[in-house]
């Protein structure tokens, strides 16, 4: 009897779920971390990792597919955009697999009472318009002294601009080929 | 100009995806390899004031376990994910055809243990194939760490004795084919399942069969499952519970329906995680005629983690149809060595009461025992 009982209130309640989620005003009920495998191996494995990384062995598909050609770590396209457009600047180290690029000191003239320096992070593989950021470093020239000084607003932002357009105009000259 | 090449930037990724539709799908492969060696010290049952009984079995051996899972994953146009899963386990080697134990029969035959589909979308997600329902797939067992000390591979070491302890339910933890739906909202996730029958067809259901006792089997069929667990998080930690219930119809008059329902909690803060269950599948299966005990399963757990060290302390417990208490407690540490691959060690101890059958005759004394074993693990 109880069992007959407990089987009734099961399906109502599965179909009051059905229902909820059939509803246009429901609520979103999106599975964004299900529960972890039953067995104790497969939870380990888990836990434990991938030499792959989180996601195991990506055959083909994904996100994780790196594009076509490419021997680094970040998106190729905008590597070499981002190393083009600081090609005048002198390149102090640059990480081709965590995508980072950081130049020395840069002065545009020996007169010049300003110097710059430039922090590049190429954030993903693909080629997305938030895929690089630019940190920008400029100090004045005080009493023979450098100084911090602040960069002019939105000239990190012109340069991931740059950045961008060439990467995209790498990649126009990458599929006529 | 930066909505420009934002623009642009979705007009490539058009580009990308407007290639033959396989190559949207993404396919991965995951799976481990666990090999451990142990030692087990054990005095089997014997009868009172008699001499323990002889096994003439080893006291070490290895074993090797793989696991391997295919993974398909899709979005459609209008949001819809999708995909599959498919499980391939070496088959348990503990038990041999005939249903005799055999601990270090470490013959590999590899089957297909799980393989369904899902479809994920924000009205939930639904799973359809051959995989457990949701009462043992939403349960919270213990904290382990490693091999799982008395969660883990020691009793493929020991002989007869070994007691019943576990973290599943009696019957009901079977992979059928089965319909599952399954939802989040506010830190609670819950859901149903309904499979047919114990088996893959409704006309030749499988039996499915008590720990290493062929000679407890049962056939079942609509088994529904309904299960939930909460998360919240509270500062430096968080606290998960869960509670579950299945039931299903016994096809032979002679058995009891199967009935289980577990609840389970789990607190983490800082490294610290500690947690316990309680299981009890009342007398699922047992004889009609039989007035017999519910079988219930507890446990306790604790695990700290400090960098690329684990260490747990765990206790399980277990009561059987007799009455009879069994238990095993232990410890275990594990090292990751390297991403995907990890070393651990445990050490168990454990006791199972024996009472001569049907209760005739004398009462046999407790198996006991201590198992320690290591081994490293490699998944991919």
């Amino acid at each position: 009897m109880f069992q007959t009982r407990a089987r009734t209130g099961i399906l109502a309640a599965t179909g009051l779920a059905v229902l909820l989620a059939g509803c246009s005003s429901a609520p979103d009920l999106t599975v964004t971390d299900p529960p972890p495998p039953t067995d104790p191996r497969d939870r380990r494995v888990e836990e434990i990792g991938s030499v792959f990384g989180p996601d195991g062995l990506v055959l083909f598909g994904g996100e994780r597919a790196p594009e076509p050609g490419s021997g680094i770590g970040v998106n190729s396209y905008l590597w070499r955009a981002s190393l083009d457009t600081v090609a005048f600047m002198p390149v102090a180290s640059a990480d081709p697999f965590g995508g980072v690029i950081l130049t020395d000191w840069y002065q545009p003239s020996p007169a010049s009472e300003e110097r710059f320096k430039l922090n590049i992070f190429i954030l993903d593989r693909q080629l997305r318009a938030d895929g690089v950021r630019v940190a920008v470093f400029r100090q004045v020239r005080q009493r023979g002294e450098w100084v911090d000084a602040e960069a002019g607003a939105g000239t990190a932002n012109t340069l991931e601009e740059t950045i961008l357009t060439r990467a995209r105009e790498l990649r126009v000259i990458s599929q006529q080929q | 100009m930066k909505k420009v090449l934002l623009g642009s930037s979705a007009l490539v990724a058009a580009g990308l995806f407007a290639v033959p539709a396989a190559a949207q799908l993404e396919l991965t492969i995951s799976g481990s390899v666990d090999v451990n060696f142990g030692v087990v010290d054990e005095d089997g049952p014997s009868l009172v004031d008699a001499e323990d009984v002889e096994f003439n079995r080893r006291d070490y051996g290895g074993r090797t376990d793989v696991t391997l899972n295919f993974n398909t994953v899709a979005t459609a146009d209008n949001g819809l994910r999708y995909g599959s899963r498919i499980n391939i386990d070496d088959s348990d080697d503990n038990v041999s055809s005939d249903g005799s134990i055999d601990s270090f029969n470490n013959a590999s035959t590899f089957t297909i243990d799980e393989a369904w589909l899902f479809l994920s979308g924000s009205f939930g997600e639904i799973r359809l194939g051959d995989k457990e329902g949701v009462a043992p797939n939403f349960r919270l067992t213990i904290p382990t760490v490693g091999g799982g000390a008395a969660d883990g591979d020691w009793d493929n070491y020991v002989g007869v004795g070994t007691p019943e302890t576990g973290t599943g339910f009696l019957l009901g933890d079977n992979d059928s084919a089965r319909i599952t739906y399954f939802f989040e909202w506010e830190g609670l996730t819950a859901g149903a399942s309904y499979a047919p029958a114990s088996g893959d067809s409704l006309l030749n259901s499988t039996a499915q069969c008590r720990d290493t006792d062929v000679i407890f089997c049962a056939d079942f069929e609509d088994q529904f499952d309904i299960g939930a667990n909460y998360t919240f998080d509270f500062d430096g930690g968080s606290v998960i519970v869960a509670a579950t219930y299945l039931t299903a119809d016994s096809v032979s008059a002679e058995r009891e329906d199967i009935e289980g329902v577990s609840l389970g909690a789990q607190v983490a803060y800082d490294a610290f995680t500690i947690g316990g269950f309680y299981v009890n599948s009342f007398d699922s299966g047992a004889p009609v005629d039989d007035d017999v005990d519910d079988f219930q399963r507890w446990g306790v757990g604790a695990t700290y983690q400090v960098g690329d060290w684990g260490f747990g302390v765990n206790y399980l417990g277990s009561s059987n149809f007799d009455g009879e208490d069994g238990w095993a407690a232990g410890g275990g540490v594990s090292y990751n060595i390297a991403p995907g691959l990890q070393a651990y060690a445990d050490l168990v101890f454990f006791e199972n009461e024996a009472t001569a059958p049907d209760g005739v005759g004398p009462r046999l004394e407790a198996d006991d025992g201590t198992v320690f074993l290591a081994g490293i693990t490699a998944s991919f």
